[in-house]
């Protein structure tokens, strides 16, 4: 991912994911590993929007003062979890 | 890491793979199959005057060993072949590999768990039913009592196991381990009548 060494002054404040994961661990478990491992991240907030029989689709919304994109999708992977679409990006330049 | 942290991790991977569950059933199957065989080797020494309590612990012990090795190798087996099948599934609906995850890490550890707990339980239900001819074995008890407390120890054994499901299936604690205890009770029997 480029965009964050291009320009380091620009900040990532706001994402909204498009996650596929299986059922365990569940979105309790990813998203308190996503705020507990990654700094600059103060909130997630994840909802289920579609469950299937091995696995399910989750919305996350990601709130920070300097969100670390790698590291977040390191965190996901880890978890088993795959990045489908990044559906929203706040990004500020302070 | 510190146990708290380790025992965490263990109740998480489990949790995962809902582990615990085939654990808690592997542990009763194995127990109740480690008993009713001790049941049955030391209702058969009986029967046929074998009264030397080494010569019924050498039978005892290594029956108990067999089950144990035929356990952890069969459930190693059959558990890893079809968490691997699981997670190819699970592979192909997340169009993504697993391999290093927390989810590859828990499916490892479940395998080797549940294929210990398979092992250990008909060892550990095994030596509590032989403990009265240990004793007898080193002279503390006397050969005849050593049997017969050996045959109440499974019986026990057995009743506290039915109890145990019982309460995991919110049933009656004592009508489940005296269900349990009669299975042990019928084997005796029949292994009496016959020898």
């Amino acid at each position: 991912m480029e965009e964050e060494s291009e320009d380091s002054s620009a900040k990532i404040k706001h994402l909204i994911l498009d996650i596929l994961k299986p059922h365990f661990p569940s979105i309790v478990e990813l998203s308190k590993a996503v705020v507990a491992n990654i700094d600059g991240i103060d909130k997630v907030i994840s909802e289920i929007v579609e469950m299937d029989q091995d696995t399910e689709s989750i919305k996350m919304q990601v709130y920070g003062q300097h969100i670390n994109l790698n590291k977040l999708i390191r965190v996901l992977k880890k978890f088993g979890a795959s990045l489908h679409s990044i559906d929203e990006v706040i990004v500020e330049n302070k | 890491m510190s146990i708290r942290n380790k025992i965490k991790n263990i109740k998480f991977y489990l949790n995962i793979t809902k582990g615990s569950t085939i654990a808690r059933r592997y542990f009763i199957m194995n127990s109740f199959d480690g008993i009713v065989t001790i049941l049955g080797v030391v209702t058969g020494s009986f029967a046929t005057n074998i009264f030397d309590p080494s010569k019924i612990l050498a039978i005892g012990l290594s029956t108990a060993l067999a089950m144990g090795i035929s356990g952890i190798s069969g459930t190693f087996i059959a558990e890893k072949t079809e968490r691997e099948i699981e997670m190819s599934k699970l592979e192909a609906s997340l169009l993504s590999d697993l391999k290093g995850t927390i989810y590859a890490k828990a499916v490892r550890f479940t395998v080797i768990f549940v294929s210990l707990v398979d092992a250990l339980s008909p060892i550990l239900a095994s030596v509590i039913a032989l403990t009265p001819i240990i004793l007898a074995y080193y002279k503390i008890l006397s050969n005849m009592i050593g049997i017969y407390l050996s045959e109440v120890f499974a019986l026990i054994y057995l009743f506290i196991l039915g109890s145990a499901l019982a309460k995991t299936l919110g049933k009656n604690l004592i009508i489940e381990g005296i269900k349990m205890m009669f299975i042990g009770i019928l084997t005796t029997i029949i292994i009496a009548f016959i020898f």
